[in-house]
C-alpha cells in the first residue's frame, strides 16, 4: 500500500515537471517568435517591402507655387482684357487660388506673392516676369514666341 | 490518414502563447504588402476617377463647345454625372476630386490696322503683326488629399507638363487648343 502509493505520487510528480519544462520552452519559443514579429515590423527585411510609393520633392513643391501664380495671372489677364484694368483685389477675378496674394502697384503692373512649404517667397512681376513662368506657359499658352 | 485536430481543452497556455505568436508573425509579414495594395487600390480608383471626369468634360466640351461649370469640393458636375453611375458625389475614401475652370490669355495675331487714305502710297511698316489678347477657358480636375503620396503618384503618373501640386491639391489641367491635350 505504502509502496503503490510512493509510485503514485512519484508518477504525479514526474507528470508535473515534464509539463512545466515543455511550458517553459513554449514560453520561451513564444517570446521568440514575438520578438522577430516586433522586429519585422519595425524594420521589415527589403524582400517584404514593395517599391515605395513617390513622394513629392522640394523641386515638385517650387514648380507647383509657380504654377499656381502662373495660373492666377492668367485670371488676372483675363479680366485686364475683358475688362481693359486690373481688378482692385482679386476678389474681382472669377477664378482664384489659395495661398496667393495680390499686390497691385499701379494702374498698370502687379505682383502677385505665394510661399513655399519652406518659406520662401516666389514672386510673380508683371513687368518682368522671371523666365521660367514662360517656360512653363510654353504648354498652355500661345505667345509671341509661338509664331 | 485522417488529420485529428488537437481539442482546444487539452491545449496549454504554452500553446496558445506559441500559436498567438506565429500568427502575429503571419500577420507582420504580409502588413507591408497588404499596405502597398491598399495603396495601389487607392491610386487605380483616383485614376479611374480623374480619367472619368476627363473623358466626360472632353466630351462635353466637344459637344457644346464650352467645358462644365466650376463646383466646390467633392460636388458632381451635373453635365458629367452620367460618368459616375449611381454617384451623388466625388468623394472618396481617401481623396475627393473637384471641377474647375480657369481661362488663359493667347496672343493671336489680328488684322492689320486699317490704313488711311494718305498712307496709300507709304511703304507698309516693317513692324511685327498686331497681337490681341485673346480669354481661352480651360478645365482643371484637382484631387484633394491629405496623403501626400497619393498626389506624387498622380503627378508621376501625369508629368508634370500639365499638373502640379499645391499644399493638399494635385491639379490636371484640361486643355484642348492646338492639340495640348493632357
Amino acid at each position: 500500500m505504502t509502496s503503490a502509493h510512493a509510485e503514485m505520487q512519484e508518477a504525479r510528480y514526474r507528470v508535473t515537471t515534464d509539463a512545466g519544462a515543455a511550458g517553459r520552452w513554449k514560453g520561451t519559443i513564444a517570446s521568440f517568435i514575438f520578438l522577430v514579429a516586433l522586429v519585422v515590423f519595425i524594420r521589415p527585411p527589403g524582400f517584404l517591402v514593395p517599391d515605395a510609393p513617390a513622394t513629392l520633392t522640394p523641386d515638385d513643391e517650387l514648380f507647383g507655387v509657380r504654377v499656381t501664380l502662373l495660373l492666377q495671372a492668367e485670371q488676372i489677364e483675363a479680366y485686364r482684357s475683358r475688362e481693359e484694368q486690373l481688378p482692385r483685389s482679386l476678389a474681382e477675378v472669377d477664378a482664384r487660388f489659395p495661398g496667393v496674394r495680390f499686390v497691385r502697384s499701379s494702374n498698370r503692373l502687379y505682383q502677385l506673392i505665394a510661399y513655399t512649404v519652406e518659406g520662401e517667397a516666389i514672386v510673380y512681376d508683371s513687368a518682368t516676369p522671371d523666365p521660367v513662368f514662360a517656360t512653363i506657359a510654353r504648354d498652355w499658352v500661345t505667345t509671341r514666341d509661338d509664331f | 490518414m485522417t488529420i485529428r485536430w488537437p481539442n482546444l481543452r487539452d491545449l496549454s497556455v504554452g500553446d496558445v502563447l506559441v500559436g498567438i505568436a506565429l500568427l502575429t508573425l503571419i500577420a507582420t509579414l504580409a502588413y507591408p504588402n497588404l499596405k502597398a495594395r491598399a495603396f495601389r487600390g487607392l491610386l487605380d480608383g483616383a485614376v479611374a476617377d480623374v480619367e472619368s471626369l476627363n473623358a466626360a468634360a472632353i466630351r462635353i466640351h466637344g459637344v457644346s463647345g464650352s467645358w462644365p461649370a466650376p463646383t466646390v469640393t467633392g460636388a458632381m458636375p451635373p453635365e458629367v454625372a452620367g460618368a459616375f453611375p449611381g454617384d451623388t458625389a466625388l468623394v472618396r475614401k481617401g481623396y475627393a476630386l473637384q471641377w474647375r475652370r480657369w481661362e488663359v490669355v493667347d496672343q493671336i495675331v489680328g488684322p492689320p490696322e486699317p490704313r488711311g487714305p494718305e498712307d496709300a502710297d507709304a511703304p507698309p511698316d516693317s513692324v511685327g503683326p498686331r497681337l490681341l489678347s485673346v480669354a481661352r477657358p480651360i478645365g482643371g480636375i484637382v484631387v484633394h488629399s491629405g496623403r501626400s503620396e497619393l498626389l506624387a503618384e498622380l503627378l508621376s503618373r501625369y508629368g508634370a507638363e500639365v499638373s502640379f501640386v499645391r499644399d493638399t491639391m494635385w491639379t490636371l489641367v484640361v486643355d484642348l487648343s492646338d492639340g495640348r491635350t493632357p
